[in-house]
């Protein structure tokens, strides 16, 4: 197993153990969209309040694999009206397939959007064969 | 890949109207049920988080995807308006801009200073405070 590998590996028992509810609360799937341009697969992941190092995206044996956790400040002199949940977790398992380029896939989070972007292998990208 | 098409975030705010009429009276069984425990229908319904203090009530809402340009909140008796318009991306290069607009109502608790509301938007959830006018504030009373 090469550095890189075990460094995901690592991250991955990480995360896993922040998703475990310690604190009685669901892990929810996130809502999510995904659509297709040719060159790659791009799914938006709904996290609203979650933050940049709350959040991990990892790819293992072709499983992208979407862990976060919400952590709301909420002062101490608010009373709930209701329910809520302190810390909100979210985890999200997508089957990949072989033809996404594992490697190069990038992810930007914003406004509690996670784009993802899954980039095609090359020799799976759709080709136009030229008819003579 | 595994794909499920989920409509855009904004055109399911039709939906979420009718959760967002009543959120006090929702409280109970509506909001205490966590999103996504037990099946479709709790999933597609956004979290509205109610909190008060001595001087305020606060909530929160999920509006993921949203940004503050793009977010119009008025506040009159009893109700907070909100009103988004998105321009989406084109789906293919020249092609038409997607445009969603969107309007609903949260129903929040009278007695509201409404000159007093403040509101934020950060990392898609937003976040309303409204104080509450003098006669609806806790008074702590003093015992002789």
């Amino acid at each position: 197993m090469n550095a890189s590998n075990e460094l995901q590996k690592q991250t991955e028992s990480r995360a896993a153990a922040e998703a475990a509810p310690q604190s009685p609360g669901p892990v929810h799937r996130p809502r999510y969209t995904s659509r297709y341009d040719e060159e790659a697969w791009l799914v938006s992941v709904e996290l609203p309040g979650v933050r940049k190092e709350d959040v991990r995206a990892l790819v293992e044996n072709e499983v992208l694999e979407i862990v976060a956790v919400r952590r709301l400040e909420t002062p101490e002199t608010w009373r709930s009206l209701g329910r809520y949940e302190t810390e909100r977790r979210w985890r999200l398992r997508l089957d990949v397939g072989p033809e996404v380029d594992e490697a190069r896939i990038s992810a930007s989070l914003e406004d509690g959007v996670l784009s993802l972007r899954l980039p095609l292998r090359e020799e799976v990208k759709p080709r136009t064969v030229e008819i003579h | 890949m595994k794909l499920i098409r989920y409509p855009h975030p904004l055109q399911q705010l039709r939906e979420w109207e009718a959760f967002f009429e009543d959120p006090f009276r929702a409280f109970a069984p509506l909001l205490a049920a966590p999103a996504g425990r037990g099946g479709r229908p709790a999933e597609r319904l956004p979290s509205v988080e109610w909190f008060e203090d001595d001087s305020s009530y606060h909530v929160r809402i999920d509006l993921p995807g949203v940004k503050r340009e793009n977010l119009r909140l008025e506040t009159e008796e009893g109700l907070l308006r909100l009103a988004l318009e998105i321009s989406g991306e084109a789906r293919s290069e020249g092609g038409p801009v997607e445009t969603a607009r969107s309007e609903f109502v949260v129903r929040c608790p009278e007695g509201i200073n409404h000159g007093g509301v403040e509101a934020r938007l950060s990392d898609g959830v937003l976040q309303v405070s409204l104080p509450k006018t003098e006669a609806r504030r806790a008074v702590s009373v003093e015992i002789a």
